[in-house]
C-alpha cells in the first residue's frame, strides 16, 4: 500500500526541477548612506628614547660595514688578487696586440681561467712532491723498463765505424780478440753494403747466414762466422799467430766479396 | 773444430754419440718432429722436466715412452684423471698390524723417468702434489722428507686447454716445467710416411727393438757436462734483457720468472752441447727462448681475444733486443 505512494512522491521530487520556472534575477534597491564621524581622539606616538639608544649600541644591529684594519693575511690576498686580475689584464692586451681586438666569451674566458688555474696547481703538487721525494710519475713510467741493464755496446751504427783504424787499433795493443771481432763486424757490413744481407741488430748471425743465397758466399761465411763465435762467445784464447790464420779466413771472405 | 785452430775443452764425444743414437732409434719410430726431439733430449740433459702438448693422435705419448725407453732407468707411469688424488701419486702411509706401527708405501712418484699422460685432466688439488717433487726433487709426508733418486724427470703430455675435460695447469706448475714442446701435426710427405710403415708392419717391430742407449748415471754425468758449459757474460746480459722485456711487454699479462731466465741459459747449454760446442750463441738461446717462455708467460686479454699467440708475442719480444757481437 505504501509502495505506490512512496514511487509516486520519488518521481514527484526528481521532476521538480523540470517542471519548475526559471528564477528571475533579483534586483537590489540602493540602501541609504550613513556617515559615521570618529570622534576618538589621536595621540602622537614616539620612539622610545632610550630602547632606541640601547638599539643603536647593540653590534647586532649594526650593519653598516667594519671597515677593520687589514691584516697581513688580507693585505696578502689582496696582492694575490691584484696579481692575478693584473696577469689576466695582460693576457688581454697581448691577445689585442697579437690578433687586434679579440672578443672573448664570458664562458671561454673562464674555462681558460680554470686550465690556467688547474695547471698552476698541479705544478705546485708536482714541485711539493718532488721535494718530498714521492715519485708521482711512477705509475706512468709503469710500461717501461724501471732497470736498466748495463750494456753499451750497441752496433746500431755499424756503418759509422773506420773498421781498417779501430783493427789495426787492436792490434797494436794486441787485443786479437777485438781484432776478431772487428773483422767480423766488417764482413756483415760488407755484406750489407752488397745488399746480400739485410743489417739489423736483433738478427742473429745464423739469421744472416740463412739471407745469403749463394752456397759459396754461405759456405765462407759460415766459416768467419765460426770463427768469431769460438773467439767471442767461446772465449777461445787467441795468440798473433793464430789470430794470423784466423785473418786469412776473413780476408778470404773479404776477396770472395769484392 | 773443423779449422783445427780451436781444441774443444769439454769432451763432448759421449754425449753427442749418444744423442745420436737416441735419435737414430727414435726415427725408426716418430716420423718428423726434429725440432720436438731435440727439445726433449735438451730438456733432459738441462735437468728439468717438459711438458708435451699436442692435439690428440699426434704421437705425444709415443715419443715421451720412446724417450723414457732410451734411458736405462726407473720408468713409471701415471695417468691423470679427474679423480686421482695427491696419495695415488706420492703414496701414503699404511699401518702394518705386525709391527703395530705405520709404514710409507711409495707411489709411482718414486722413479726416475715419470711419464704423465693427460696431465691436465686432473684438477688443481692433485697438480699441487707435484709442486715439491718436481722442484726440489723431494717428497714431504707426515713430516718425513723422502729424497728422490738421480736422475728424476718429468715427462708430461697434455692436449690442449681448450679441450674437452681439461684444466688448465696452475702458473707454479707451468713454472716447473723447462720447456712446453707443441706437437704439431705432420707434414703431408710425414703423413704418407706414417701410414706406408704401418702398412709395413714396421712400426710394431721396430718399437721392440728400442733399446737404452744411456743408463741413469751416465745421464747425470752428462747434466754435470752441460752444466759446466761456458757462458760469456754478454749473454747472460742478452738472456736478462729478454726475460726484462717479457715483463714490460704490453701484450703480456704476466712475464717470465727468474727461473725462466736460469731454464733458458740451462736450456741453451744443453742445445749448444747436442750440436758440439762447450759454449752458448744468441742462436742458442733464440732456439729455446719460445719453449721456455710460450707456458710461463700469459696474454692480455685483448691479446688473447685477438688470437695472437704467446709465440708471436715472444718473437716479437726478441725481436727488440739487440743480440751482444
Amino acid at each position: 500500500m505504501f509502495k505506490p505512494a512512496f514511487i509516486f512522491l520519488m518521481m514527484l521530487m526528481l521532476s521538480g526541477p523540470v517542471f519548475s520556472s526559471p528564477k528571475k534575477p533579483l534586483v537590489k534597491l540602493p540602501s541609504p548612506i550613513h556617515f559615521v564621524t570618529d570622534s576618538s581622539k589621536i595621540y602622537l606616538r614616539h620612539f622610545d628614547s632610550t630602547a632606541m639608544a640601547k638599539y643603536r649600541h647593540d653590534p647586532a644591529f649594526n650593519y653598516t660595514a667594519d671597515k677593520q684594519a687589514n691584516t697581513w693575511w688580507d693585505r696578502f690576498w689582496q696582492w694575490v688578487w691584484d696579481v692575478w686580475t693584473g696577469f689576466w689584464n695582460w693576457i688581454g692586451r697581448l691577445l689585442a696586440r697579437l690578433f687586434g681586438h679579440v672578443h672573448l666569451g664570458r664562458s671561454a674566458f673562464s674555462a681558460m681561467k680554470v686550465v690556467l688555474l688547474l695547471l698552476a696547481v698541479t705544478l705546485i703538487v708536482f714541485i711539493i712532491s718532488r721535494l718530498a721525494g714521492i715519485d708521482l710519475l711512477r705509475s706512468i713510467r709503469k710500461n717501461q723498463p724501471v732497470d736498466q741493464v748495463p750494456y753499451s755496446e750497441s752496433l746500431e751504427n755499424i756503418h759509422q765505424i773506420n773498421f781498417d783504424e779501430a783493427i789495426e787499433n787492436a792490434l797494436t795493443v794486441k787485443d786479437y780478440r777485438l781484432a776478431v771481432r772487428l773483422l767480423y763486424l766488417r764482413s756483415l757490413k760488407q755484406l750489407s753494403d752488397a745488399n746480400l744481407i739485410n743489417w739489423r741488430i736483433e738478427k742473429t748471425n745464423s739469421a744472416y747466414l740463412n739471407e745469403l743465397t749463394d752456397v759459396e758466399q754461405r759456405r765462407r761465411f759460415s766459416i768467419v762466422t765460426r770463427q768469431f763465435e769460438y773467439v767471442w762467445y767461446g772465449d777461445f784464447p787467441v795468440d798473433g799467430q793464430s789470430f794470423n790464420s784466423i785473418n786469412s779466413f776473413f780476408q778470404e771472405f773479404k776477396q770472395a766479396l769484392s | 773444430m773443423e779449422d783445427g785452430l780451436f781444441e774443444q775443452r769439454t769432451d763432448l764425444s759421449k754425449l753427442s754419440n749418444a744423442v745420436e743414437q737416441i735419435k737414430a732409434s727414435l726415427a725408426k719410430i716418430i716420423v718428423g718432429q726434429q725440432e720436438s726431439i731435440d727439445l726433449l733430449i735438451a730438456g733432459i740433459l738441462a735437468d728439468g722436466h717438459i711438458l708435451i702438448e699436442g692435439v690428440p693422435g699426434v704421437a705425444k705419448t709415443l715419443t715421451a715412452k720412446l724417450i723414457a725407453k732410451s734411458i736405462d732407468a726407473q720408468y713409471s707411469r701415471i695417468q691423470f684423471t679427474p679423480d686421482l688424488m695427491p696419495s695415488d701419486i706420492l703414496g701414503t702411509s699404511v699401518f702394518n698390524p705386525k709391527t703395530a706401527d705405520f709404514e710409507f708405501k711409495h707411489g709411482p712418484i718414486f722413479g726416475n723417468i715419470l711419464l704423465i699422460d693427460e696431465i691436465n685432466r686432473a684438477p688443481a688439488k692433485t697438480q699441487s702434489a707435484l709442486f715439491e717433487v718436481m722442484e726440489e726433487r723431494q717428497v714431504t709426508i707426515d713430516g718425513q722428507t723422502y729424497k728422490m733418486q738421480e736422475p728424476f724427470t718429468v715427462l708430461a703430455t697434455q692436449n690442449p686447454v681448450e679441450h674437452e675435460g681439461t684444466y688448465r695447469l696452475p702458473e707454479a706448475q707451468l713454472d716447473r716445467f723447462i720447456f712446453k714442446v707443441e706437437v704439431k701435426y705432420p707434414s703431408l710427405d710425414e703423413e704418407i710416411a706414417i701410414l706406408t710403415r704401418q702398412h709395413q708392419h714396421k712400426t710394431t717391430e721396430q718399437l721392440q727393438e728400442i733399446q737404452p742407449v744411456l743408463s741413469g748415471a751416465e745421464i747425470t754425468s752428462l747434466r754435470q757436462t752441460v752444466r759446466e758449459l761456458h757462458v760469456e757474460e754478454k749473454i747472460l746480459v742478452y738472456v736478462a734483457k729478454i726475460i726484462h722485456e717479457t715483463r714490460n711487454n704490453k701484450s703480456l699479462y704476466l712475464g717470465g720468472s727468474p727461473r725462466a731466465s736460469l731454464a733458458i741459459v740451462a736450456a741453451a747449454k744443453a742445445i749448444a752441447a747436442i750440436r758440439g760446442r762447450d759454449f752458448i750463441t744468441p742462436d742458442d738461446v733464440n732456439f729455446v727462448v719460445a719453449p721456455v717462455l710460450r707456458h710461463r708467460i700469459m696474454l692480455t686479454p685483448d691479446k688473447e681475444m685477438e688470437g695472437v699467440s704467446p709465440d708471436e708475442v715472444v718473437a716479437q719480444v726478441v725481436q727488440k733486443i739487440e743480440v751482444p757481437r
